[in-house]
């Protein structure tokens, strides 16, 4: 019956649980478990035991500053923030920041139909052949333009929540991206993928 | 998997005794960003108010009308102050960034609103005279005085023509003896053949000349003076 109640709050009802109660907290990591192990792999953490443990991190993390979370802000931007944060400095322990993003068929194709949705951007035939070619692609992006377009296309965040995730101002998360856009645009052209 | 994660935080919350940070923690935290925004504003504001003074100072005591070298009018810049000011703006940013809501704002936003409170402010402090009691106030210290300009200092450069201080003794119109910053005696000559004609020397008034000095004795010849304000 609690679990039911617990199902049916809104992430700040279950914040507000938690400091009341620990336990609530088990909904908040239920929640978000499997889009921040997601976007974990995304950001180049291939190894399941290592998404784990930050996944495990991240959690803990956000429990011990859970009096630090604005109630303005979306809590999943505030879970991203801290998710990416982590994941940086689990790569900066390791000494391992990988230079690539870690795709699978499914983040091609999510990626592919955003793309098409953006009507500044030209259209790219949703097809599988292409998923290696855009995965190529991504990878020659610079860090700073790759994560905004990460997080606008496969993530499916607004400008404001990337704006509050990488505590950038919104002006700049949409310089990032245009640049970002523009050097995929390039790419993906000198792959053979034009307009269509 | 979900019970499984659940299950592992939930342990480590309970072995490690795992509780959130108080609230005021952070509300502590911010409350320090901002404190030390405000103050580097203060602080950026009060070295512009010091370079208006200077600046101010520089020009009302006459140094750009009598003979002065680029070396002269570099030293005048007042470059501690200037750089006081990059200093703390930047300190501002830095501040204005660790806030809640300062990611939001861009950088050059935030330099823009701090270089604009600093003008406005500086000025308002320049005006009320807290530019010159600061300036007055660390001019004590040799380190400032060393690394500042100071427009005693400037007019006490008779080997380049510059002459200030206290009129001791006056033997008729145009000759009188004088005691200049540094604690020398002079004998002073107003040239005749000058604009000088409208000053009367008074007893222990404060004065400034340009002219000449004779190497050979204490003797100045004044081409022009004026009081010292």
């Amino acid at each position: 019956m609690q679990n039911e109640n617990e199902i049916n709050k809104t992430d700040q009802e279950l914040i507000i649980a938690t400091l009341h109660d620990k336990r609530a907290f088990s909904e908040i990591v239920k929640r978000y478990e499997a889009p921040i192990s997601r976007y974990i792999r995304r950001l180049g953490c291939k190894d399941n035991d290592d998404i784990k443990d930050v996944l495990q991190e991240i959690f803990i993390k956000v429990f011990i500053n859970i009096n630090d979370y604005d109630h303005n802000l979306k809590f999943s931007s505030w879970l991203y923030r801290i998710a990416h944060n982590e994941t940086i400095s689990f790569f900066r322990k390791k000494n391992t920041r990988p230079n690539v993003l870690n795709l699978n068929a499914e983040d091609s194709e999510i990626f592919f139909a955003q793309l098409a949705d953006e009507k500044d951007f030209f259209e790219i035939a949703v097809n599988q052949n292409d998923a290696s070619v855009i995965y190529d692609v991504l990878n020659q992006l610079d860090n700073k333009y790759k994560e905004v377009i990460m997080l606008r296309f496969l993530e499916d965040k607004s400008y404001i929540e990337i704006s509050d995730i990488l505590k950038i101002p919104e002006g700049t998360v949409a310089t990032l991206l245009n640049r970002g856009k523009k050097e995929l645009r390039v790419a993906l052209e000198t792959k053979g993928i034009k307009n269509i | 998997m979900n019970e499984q994660l659940y299950d592992k935080i939930m342990e480590q919350i309970d072995t490690d005794e795992i509780v959130p940070l108080s609230r005021w923690r952070f509300i502590l935290l911010r409350v320090f960003f901002w404190l030390l925004a405000v103050m580097s504003v203060i602080i950026g504001s009060l070295s512009v108010g010091v370079v208006f003074f200077l600046f101010v100072d520089y020009n009302q005591h006459g140094l750009l009308e009598v003979p002065h070298d680029v070396t002269d009018f570099l030293l005048a810049i007042p470059f501690i102050w200037i750089v006081v000011f990059i200093l703390f703006i930047l300190v501002t940013k830095i501040s204005v960034k660790h806030t809640k809501k300062g990611y939001k704002y861009s950088l050059c936003k935030i330099i823009f609103v701090s270089v604009l409170l600093s003008v406005i402010l500086g000025s308002i402090l320049n005006l009320i005279g807290a530019g010159k009691t600061t300036h007055i106030f660390l001019n004590k210290n040799s380190f400032y005085s060393f690394v500042t300009y100071d427009s005693m200092d400037a007019w006490n450069r008779s080997i380049i023509g510059r002459l200030g201080g206290v009129i001791v003794s006056i033997k008729g119109n145009k000759d009188f003896s004088f005691i200049d910053f540094s604690g020398h005696a002079w004998q002073i000559h107003l040239d005749a053949s000058k604009n000088n004609d409208s000053f009367v020397p008074e007893l222990n008034s404060t004065v400034r000349m340009s002219g000449v000095f004779e190497p050979s004795s204490n003797l100045f010849i004044a081409h022009s003076i004026c009081e010292w304000e």
